[in-house]
């Protein structure tokens, strides 16, 4: 077990899940200009898939994606399957394929990012003008990166004694 | 692959994945449009959102507070812009007040003096060391203007044209000793002529002269224009008595008058340019 203890591990997760639930009320909440302009929740969901693995990637991905199916416009329940899945998928690729670091956590958002966008497209029925304009927070998402990846890579290395964490 | 669909985390996965879709399966074809899963997180995370929302507000405000001094310069300057602009239309406001009050009057003096020929003006200028308050209008003999015309405002007989330019015209009011008009009390219809006065060093009255010993005439009583002369129509206003004596010497009467307006206070007047028994001073 990477943990000291059962108390050390039943903390950090309760930290991962306060983060996901700070960054997707934070998202649907009006005024806070910075979160609210780009898929916050993507990178998050997507670092916490390659520092956890599969099943706690896939478990935070579905709070986020409950949390942000209350307020968002995609049919119900789209948020939840989606960051599930994609949860999921990274920490599947991160344990078979990829490696896990930055380099490998921006192919990701990148991918994961515009697959995302192309669904809300889908979904909301936007004319291409109008669709344009819903890949511009992707770019945005993909600069903020770095901040949710060190701070996860920060946290796990804080209450992990051993995982590959190291090697990156 | 075999190996990985056996392992707990797929199961796990597996299970999730399948509720969620239950859910929202349900979600899709009940009433309300809307998942269980959904309904159970907007009772939970709604108090969550709500206080984030006010949080936000607040620091908004906070914010606003320290960030835009700037901001708020801009806005004071362009609120004493707009404040400029309102006492501006506020001035028109009550020029055109004025100006409707008076034509209001001119109308009604209009309708019962159906033979007056009005011209309005507006007055210009004053000489502030003359203690009769003559004044000058902005009609002059280009507008039909002549020396000897009366002024009026409503009723009240204000002067009469003294000096013309072709754009301007001096009117001297009644109040000054020079001008001598004829008049009757309404209620007595005694006749006599009033002038300025000037008593102990103050101006501002009316003496009318001409009234034998014994007049009836009593304080209070109203002073019309006789229309005698024919300089003046009849029956305008001069003024209302407020002192009547008697000469001692010649045994003759005399009420002091004070007229119904303050000649300080008018901003436009009208000129009789004609009306029926008119005769010029020429």
């Amino acid at each position: 077990m990477p943990f000291k203890n059962n108390r050390q591990m039943h903390i950090y997760r309760a930290i991962l899940a306060v983060l996901v639930i700070a960054v997707s009320v934070l998202h649907t909440t009006p005024s806070v200009p910075i979160l609210s302009s780009f898929y916050a929740f993507i990178p998050l969901v997507i670092c916490l898939g390659l520092f956890e693995r599969e099943l706690s990637g896939a478990l935070y991905g579905a709070l986020a994606g409950i949390i942000y199916d209350i307020s968002s416009p995609l049919p119900d329940g789209f948020n939840a399957i989606f960051f599930c899945l994609m949860g999921f998928a990274c920490g599947l690729l991160v344990r078979y394929i990829l490696r896990n670091n930055l380099v490998s956590a921006l192919i990701l958002t990148v991918f994961f990012g515009g697959l995302y966008t192309l669904f809300r497209c889908i979904f909301l029925r936007k004319i291409y003008g109008e669709a344009l304009k819903l890949f511009s927070p992707l770019a945005l998402t993909a600069l903020f990166l770095p901040v949710f990846y060190l701070l996860i890579r920060y946290i796990s290395k804080y209450f992990k004694t051993s995982d590959d964490l190291d090697k990156i | 692959m075999k190996t990985y669909i056996r392992t707990t985390a797929f199961k796990v996965l597996a299970v999730l994945l399948s509720a969620l879709i239950l859910g929202f399966a349900f979600g899709a074809v009940s009433n309300s449009g809307s998942s269980p899963i959904t309904s159970a997180a907007s009772v939970v995370f709604s108090p969550l959102q709500k206080l984030s929302a006010r949080l936000a507000e607040a620091m908004k405000d906070f914010n606003a507070g320290f960030v835009s001094a700037d901001y708020y310069r801009k806005q004071i300057d362009e609120l004493k812009l707009e404040i400029e602009k309102y006492k501006e239309q506020l001035v028109e406001y009550e020029k055109q007040k004025r100006k409707l009050q008076s034509y209001e009057a001119m109308l009604g003096v209009k309708e019962e003096h159906k033979d007056f020929k009005l011209s309005a003006a507006e007055i210009i200028s004053r000489d502030p060391s003359d203690s009769f308050f003559s004044f000058v209008i902005d009609k002059g003999s280009l507008h039909g203007i002549e020396v000897d015309m009366p002024v009026i405002y409503g009723k009240q007989l204000i002067g009469v044209i003294k000096e013309v330019t072709p754009s301007t015209a001096l009117v001297k009011t009644i109040l000054s000793p020079e001008i001598n008009v004829g008049a009757y009390e309404i209620r007595t219809f005694e006749d006599g002529y009033t002038r300025g006065l000037v008593r102990d060093g103050k101006s501002g009255l009316m003496e009318m002269s001409g009234l034998t010993g014994f007049s009836a005439i009593s304080k209070g009583g109203l002073v019309c224009t006789s229309g005698v002369g024919g300089l003046y129509p009849r029956d305008l206003i001069i003024g209302s008595v407020t002192e009547i004596y008697t000469d001692n010497i010649t045994t003759a009467g005399a009420a002091v008058l004070e007229p119904g307006l303050d000649f300080t206070e008018l901003t436009d007047v009208f000129v009789i340019t004609d009306f029926s028994g008119r005769q010029t001073g020429k």
